[in-house]
């Protein structure tokens, strides 16, 4: 990139950096704004760039993070890239609704990661679209379905699963 | 794959409010049963979401009397809202109770279809329909033992007054703003309606009581007139999980010139009168059932008054402003014909002529939200007021009053912690 917008990179748990406007990253995540400013004393008088550690999150999981910030946050691609209405179709409430879709359309260790990724680096938009994913796939799912895919043991006894039915019989 | 009980939390508050998802996550392992038993987490939920609207009851003999709200398996079972026969006619819903009456009104029915508790009470006896008509129980006046909250004789009356909406408008009580956007939407009117009250002249009044009026002429079935409502009897602001609270039932009763407000308390077991007090009498009122929750009377609650003309729907207020005069205040008026489906608007009415139906009746609101029933020849429909979004709740061309029942109770594991939320 010939401007000169500052950029960051971020080293996941397993060693891989990437490349990201310090702006963009700083308008998305709480949590890496914070390392920034810790940084930036001492980052003022020499050119070098920063790179930051971000021990939670692996490579494949940072870079789907990544992929979701620079849609949302980077300003000059949300507004007016031709690309973006690829990804909108019409009636569409929001440009990236169906981006979003896409993005969490992932199988359940991936979303999970991201939930995990969303929470530590405390983007807020981000975890309510991956939160709002997992309870979606709650949704659809029967109980057994639910505990599979969750990999939940069931721990209710007969008579303790009957009791709840019957104590919330109304609602089903 | 594990989750923290915080990242399991946040997950559930983005399910569905209908009930059934949560219920159906509790039964997934004995842990999540505890995360969603919690009463801080029910009380997370019902913030971001309101009580969930599970039905409507109507007293009609041409559909069922219960009509779960949604779509199956994620709505209520229509059994377990089964009224007990059809010997009893529903008056209202409010706080997780269901009010009921019996043809004869010797007898009210407080019921609570989701936990199963009953009561069956007899009705006041000085307060006899039948053999009492325009006759002022006077001696009761000062029979109350205790200093009931005095009701402003003109919300009394405005309490007692309830329109079929049989031609055009139905006055219906909403309680002031709980739900933060109605709080706003009050808010925002604030100002305006400051100068409002500056300038608010009889002649508004007239036009509102005059909406009444002709909604109420349509429907004229005696001048004794009167209806019951039940209320939570504890002194807490959320009602949302009341189902072991006490209750009141607010028995109001006219006659030609009076209002009299009688009131039941499940505690005490008796029925003791609160006011009586003169109704304009060139108005045929019916009495409300929506008594305000005038034992929990705030500054900001009022009455409201939805009225339809042709298409559109007004919204008044029952205002007192600083000199301490009351009268409606419209605050709203809704085009319909703007957003229901184009069918509905664009069909003549059935019975042209003077005398023809209006295109569009109110049939029920639910308070606290601003969801509100509507006849047209279509169907009937359930249009969500701050979207403008609808939905036909059903086809047949039933005009009957609908009693929407909202309400929640996760009940747990004896023993397991859980249990609805005590809301004391």
């Amino acid at each position: 990139m010939a401007s000169e917008k500052k950029v960051v990179f971020l080293r996941s748990s397993d060693g891989e950096a990437f490349e990201v406007s310090e702006e963009v990253i700083s308008a998305a995540s709480v949590t890496i704004k914070g390392m920034i400013d810790e940084e930036s004393p001492s980052r003022a008088d020499t050119a070098a760039t920063t790179t930051l550690a971000i021990p939670n999150v692996t490579a494949a999981t940072l870079s789907r993070v990544l992929h979701y910030v620079n849609k949302h946050f980077d300003a000059a691609a949300v507004v007016g890239r031709p690309d973006d209405y690829i990804f909108c179709a019409p009636g569409d409430e929001h440009p990236l609704a169906r981006f979003d879709d896409d993005f969490v359309d992932v199988d359940n260790d991936t979303l999970i990661d991201l939930v995990h990724a969303a929470e530590y680096l405390h983007i807020k938009k981000l975890f309510d679209l991956t939160c709002k994913a997992v309870a979606d796939k709650l949704k659809g799912r029967t109980i057994d379905q639910i505990r599979e895919t969750f990999g939940i043991v069931n721990d209710y006894t007969v008579e303790e699963e009957v009791e709840v039915y019957r104590e919330n019989s109304w609602a089903f | 794959m594990t989750l923290p009980d915080d990242l399991l939390i946040s997950i559930f508050l983005f399910l569905p409010p209908q009930p059934s998802y949560l219920l159906r996550s509790s039964l997934v392992c004995k842990h999540w049963h505890s995360l969603i038993v919690d009463n801080r987490f029910l009380h997370r939920v019902q913030a971001l979401h309101g009580l969930p609207l599970l039905g409507v009851f109507t007293n009609s003999t041409r559909i069922p009397r219960f009509l779960p709200a949604g779509d199956p398996p994620n709505r209520v079972a229509a059994a377990s809202f089964s009224l007990p026969d059809l010997y009893w006619n529903v008056l209202g819903c409010r706080h997780g109770h269901v009010l009921l009456v019996d043809s004869t009104w010797h007898q009210v029915f407080v019921w609570n279809p989701i936990n199963g508790r009953k009561r069956l009470i007899q009705a006041p006896s000085d307060v006899d329909p039948r053999f009492n008509y325009g006759n002022v129980p006077e001696s009761n006046k000062n029979k109350a033992a205790e200093p009931f909250p005095p009701l402003h004789s003109c919300r009394l009356a405005a309490a007692a007054a309830r329109l079929q909406g049989r031609e055009g408008g139905q006055m219906e009580g909403r309680k002031g703003g709980r739900r933060s956007w109605e709080t706003e939407g009050r808010r925002g009117e604030e100002e305006e309606l400051g100068d409002r009250r500056d300038e608010r002249s009889g002649e508004e009044r007239r036009a509102a009581m005059e909406v009444a009026a002709a909604a109420g002429q349509e429907e004229r079935r005696g001048m004794n007139v009167f209806n019951a409502a039940v209320v939570c009897a504890a002194n807490h602001a959320d009602h949302g999980y009341c189902h072991s609270c006490p209750f009141f039932v607010v028995w109001v009763f006219t006659s030609t010139r009076y209002a009299y407000a009688t009131r039941y308390s499940s505690e005490s077991g008796r029925w003791d009168m609160m006011e009586s007090s003169p109704i304009p009498s060139d108005l045929d009122f019916r009495p409300s059932i929506l008594v305000r929750n005038i034992l929990h009377k705030t500054e900001d609650g009022g009455l409201g008054l939805a009225a339809l003309a042709k298409f559109n729907l007004r919204l008044w207020a029952w205002e007192t402003d600083a000199e301490g005069v009351t009268g409606w205040v419209l605050r709203r008026v809704i085009e319909l014909d703007l957003f229901l489906p184009l069918d509905v608007s664009s069909l003549p009415s059935p019975d042209n002529g003077s005398c023809g139906r209006p295109p569009v009746r109110i049939l029920g609101l639910v308070e606290d939200t601003d969801l509100v029933f509507l006849w047209t020849i279509t169907g009937v429909f359930a249009v969500h007021l701050k979207s403008m979004k609808f939905k036909k709740v059903f086809e047949a061309d039933v005009s009957a009053t609908v009693y929407p029942y909202k309400g929640f109770r996760i009940a747990g594991l004896v023993g397991c912690g859980g249990g609805n939320v005590a809301a004391e």
